[in-house]
């Protein structure tokens, strides 16, 4: 009868100390499981981003790749066209100035006189354009 | 490289204007290609500078020249 006594006065004398450190406690634990969460959330999101980027990232290349593909089987016959007709005009150039060099030098004189006349016809035709270009 | 001896009237104009001593045909014959590109280039810078006094002078020449030889044609039948 006495030791219930003893004991109930024990229950209801609870140190108050230990009532905060327990609770305390609590308050630590429980943080630290909403911070573990927090980090768990946060590395799955980093993990998905990453994921995304790289997805997006190779997706860019393969269509880069795709269309320099492209680009280059549409612009080869262009180019080779362009190659080839650079070739002939620069043959018919030779062809041309070859002709020029040899009138010129079965007549040297008449050669002379047409240039100098050309040239003279075209600084007159220079002259007036300005002329009307300052009125 | 030979060059043929020739003399039109075009040959004796040039054959006036340029110095004496300066064998142009010989340099023209080596060069063509220059050559006409400098004629070019002279004719075009005195066609703009003095392009309109050259052609009113020929146009002159030109005329007093036909009324020249229409007198005289005219002398002839009169």
């Amino acid at each position: 009868m006495a030791e219930n006594a003893e004991n109930a006065e024990n229950v209801n004398t609870v140190d108050p100390e230990n009532a905060e450190r327990e609770g305390a406690d609590v308050g630590v634990v429980s943080a630290r499981q909403r911070f573990q969460r927090l980090g768990d959330e946060l590395q799955d999101r980093y993990k998905k981003v990453s994921e995304d980027v790289r997805r997006g990232a190779e997706r860019a290349s393969s269509e880069i790749r795709r269309g320099a593909e492209r680009a280059r089987e549409s612009y080869g016959p262009v180019a080779e066209n362009a190659q080839r007709s650079y070739e002939r005009v620069r043959s018919e150039a030779g062809n041309l100035s070859r002709e020029v060099s040899l009138y010129v030098r079965d007549n040297p004189g008449k050669a002379v006189v047409i240039a100098a006349v050309g040239g003279f016809l075209l600084g007159l035709l220079a002259r007036r354009r300005g002329d009307e270009d300052e009125e | 490289m030979e060059i043929v001896e020739r003399e039109s009237v075009v040959d004796e104009l040039i054959d006036e204007i340029v110095p004496e001593g300066l064998d142009w045909e010989r340099l023209v014959v080596s060069y063509p290609i220059p050559a006409l590109l400098i004629a070019a280039v002279g004719g075009f810078l005195l066609g703009r500078r003095h392009g309109t006094e050259i052609l009113s002078a020929a146009s002159g020449y030109v005329a007093a020249e036909v009324s020249r030889n229409v007198s005289h044609l005219i002398g002839q039948d009169g």
